[in-house]
């Protein structure tokens, strides 16, 4: 794998879970537990920049779609890309903050989005000419 | 015995069980194949189905499944000895739950990562449907019952924990709000919120709230009762609020909270080095439940969980980038949960007790020792981080804040859930009210396990908090039998050896309903009118569960011995994906009778 493309989702109303005896908290006749249809979740950007960036991009570059509540993978992840692109100090501890963002766009710990997505076209833009400078 | 030793014993057994049994699972009864298109890729969406990093799918599935359920259960069945305790999480972890969630997942992923409801339907016939439903009702019912029951003791025996927990509820509304609204990151607000949540540890220590005084004034005779009560009013409401308001910012908090606390009992072993002061085997009282079989429902989501082939095939499956991740995902899941239990049984044991007088003191009957098993679970995690500097009183409301928020989110998610079975029973017998109507829905989902967590018997002591998690544990392993029976049929009618499916299947067949018909002739006994029906229907289910099973294993056993293949019918979008693996996707149960050639 060259190169490894995060997206961090927004809130999802179906990613919610109790711990033991938890579900999947949907209505079952929406996709709950029993089924699997899909459902667009108007407040979770993330699906249409995906599929975008999953076409475009060479399939030896990793597109990994993360919940923002996942920090013990995404810490690291920020730390490491932050690190080799040269961060040190303050300037990583803001990366790593703004990657942590719900709705951030994240190419080997460079932090491209934060807080919000570009349209599907500009984020592969975006991608592309990072990828390309390096 | 050093629990630390143990534990660690503990952790090489599971490591070599991921080693080496979960090799085998995954080569040769699951078979897994690494150019297999999973769903993830196949449906990819963006959305639902995206093929993940092991590690990050790891992370959602283990904090999926761990919470509150693995820590009540082994603190109860310790009341045994804690020989029996750590034997059945071991063995029922490396052998029984591994097989399930990871089998679970498995067959998911070979089956357009639909969930074990759907492929219990399509494995034996419509009425698994059904079957499955009513089984997920009673778990419900149970679940929200027993765990009403739970916070409503933590709350009376430390009230210290009251402020903390009231206000996490207002803090993870805030925490929420700011996430949603300015989109910034989620780790950093809930750092802080599980940072205030600790400094409010202070303030209850300070100002422990007490409902003695209303209960009196009332004329309840049990305090827990009122706050049973309160508690199903507040999950009135908040299954009725958007998940990301309240749910999903308390369980940003909550997935801290299990590393926290997951931490503290590791550090503090191996400071403390606490030694095991219960025996290995305990010599209990004539009259007490017998090991054989109810230590085997006891300890119900720390050896194995139904409700994990949930999770499993539910969400998990969809995200598998590879076929062989199931492996890593699924295993290492029911072992991270094998791991809790296991702490658990460590705190009830070696923490809580200075002397096997003391322990005793704590275990000598059963109601007791299911009355207290929570408080204990808290007073031996409190000792463990009152080692590492933590003064004891407030390692103690601590405990019973990490306890109380795991079970308050998971009761939250199990009063929405059932009101979602309400609606689809409604459905299904077309009763218009209970189907369409929120406010219906909702309050048949609160009343039934208010009623039942309320249910007379035992005063101070919590019979009826033992005897409700027994039932917990039944429909629980009910749930993993049927996951179970539709991954035997399904190993089967693919030409592997299904042993190691089958034995824990008939083990979790042969305990559960063997529980059953002794709780119920006691119920009966006992002159308990209410628990009895309840028992007597669960274990209609069992059997009714047992019947499907065995009818299914022995049609996929006939087939493969007249050696019918599952080849037949038009392929599908996973078959097409898949042109080199001919079982790709095949109907679970085999071609129907039409589709024979």
């Amino acid at each position: 794998m060259s190169s490894r493309v995060v997206l961090v989702r927004g809130p999802r109303a179906v990613a919610a879970s109790g711990g033991c005896c938890s579900g999947d908290v949907r209505p079952f006749d929406e996709g709950g537990s029993h089924c699997h249809e899909r459902l667009d979740d108007p407040d979770d950007d993330v699906g249409p920049v995906y599929r975008e960036l999953r076409a475009a991009l060479p399939a030896d570059v990793a597109v990994e779609i993360v919940s923002p509540s996942n920090w013990l993978w995404l810490v690291p992840e920020l730390v490491r890309g932050g690190r080799r692109r040269g961060l040190r100090g303050a300037a990583l501890g803001r990366s790593v903050r703004a990657g942590l963002a719900v709705s951030s766009l994240i190419v080997d710990g460079a932090v491209l989005a934060s807080g919000g997505l570009p349209a599907p076209a500009e984020a592969v833009a975006a991608v592309e000419a990072d990828l390309a400078l390096r | 015995m050093p629990a630390f030793v143990v534990a660690a014993v503990v952790g090489v057994l599971f490591f070599l069980g991921y080693r080496y049994y979960s090799s085998y699972l995954a080569k040769k009864v699951y078979a897994l194949d690494p150019a297999y298109v999973t769903p993830a890729h196949q449906f990819n969406d963006g959305i639902d189905f995206v093929p993940t990093n092991k590690h990050v799918v790891f992370g959602h599935h283990f904090t999926s499944v761990a919470g509150a359920a693995p820590i009540v259960g082994p603190a109860i069945a310790v009341f045994w000895g804690w020989g029996p305790a750590l034997t059945w999480i071991v063995l029922g972890t490396i052998f029984a739950a591994g097989v399930h969630d990871f089998g679970a997942l498995a067959v998911s992923v070979r089956h357009k990562a639909k969930s074990i409801g759907t492929l219990a339907g399509e494995v034996i016939n419509g009425r698994a449907r059904m079957l499955f439903l009513a089984i997920i009702f009673f778990l419900l019912t149970l679940v929200n019952a027993v765990f009403a029951v739970v916070i409503g003791n933590l709350f009376v025996a430390n009230p210290g924990a009251v402020i903390p927990i009231v206000v996490e509820i207002p803090l993870a509304m805030a925490i929420g709000q700011y996430i949603y609204k300015t989109r910034s990151s989620a780790l950093i607000p809930s750092i802080v919120g599980v940072i205030l949540l600790y400094a409010l540890i202070l303030v209850g220590n300070a100002f422990p709230i007490s409902l003695d005084g209303l209960a009196e004034a009332l004329g309840v005779e049990q305090t827990r009762n009122v706050w049973v009560v309160l508690l199903f009013v507040y999950t009135w409401v908040a299954s009725r609020i958007p998940v990301w308001m309240l749910l999903q910012p308390r369980d940003y908090i909550n997935s801290h909270q299990l590393f926290i606390a997951l931490g503290i009992i590791g550090l503090g072993l191996i400071v403390g080095m606490n030694t095991i002061q219960a025996p290995v085997l305990n010599d209990v009282p004539e009259g007490s439940p017998s090991f054989f079989p109810f230590l085997f429902i006891t300890v119900a989501c720390g050896a194995v969980s139904g409700f994990h082939s949930l999770v499993s095939s539910g969400t998990t499956s969809k995200q598998l980038d590879k076929e062989t991740d199931g492996r890593y995902v699924g295993y290492m899941g029911a072992v991270g949960e094998g791991s809790l239990a296991t702490g658990a049984v460590l705190a009830a044991t070696a923490g809580v007790a200075a002397s096997q007088a003391d322990w005793e003191a704590l275990y000598p009957d059963f109601a007791t020792a299911s009355g207290g098993a929570v408080g204990n679970f808290v007073n031996g995690v409190a000792v463990f981080a009152n080692n590492i500097g933590i003064p004891l009183d407030l390692a103690t409301i601590f405990a019973a804040v990490v306890v109380i928020s795991f079970a308050a989110t998971t009761m939250d998610t199990g009063v929405r859930l059932q009101r979602y079975v309400v609606q689809e029973i409604g459905e299904l017998i077309r009763v218009r009210v209970l189907a369409r109507n929120l406010t219906v829905a909702t309050t048949v989902a609160v009343v039934i396990p208010l009623a039942m967590a309320l249910l007379p018997g035992g005063g101070e002591a919590g019979y009826t908090f033992g005897v409700l998690w027994q039932l917990f544990g039944t429909t629980n392993q009910l749930t993993a039998g049927l996951a179970l029976a539709v991954i035997a049929v399904w190993v089967t009618r693919r030409g592997r050896n299904p042993v190691a499916v089958i034995i824990p299947l008939v083990f979790l067949m042969i305990v559960t309903t063997w529980a059953l018909v002794l709780n119920l002739r006691n119920f009966i006994e006992a002159d308990q009118w209410v628990l009895a029906p309840l028992d007597a229907l669960i274990f209609v289910l069992a059997v009714w569960l047992i019947a499907e099973a065995a009818l299914a294993l022995r049609s996929a056993f006939r087939d493969r011995a007249a050696g019918v293949t599952t080849d037949g019918g038009e392929p599908d979008a996973v078959a097409k994906a898949n042109p080199d693996v001919a079982t790709s996707d095949r109907p679970l149960g085999g071609p129907s009778g039409s589709d024979r050639q």
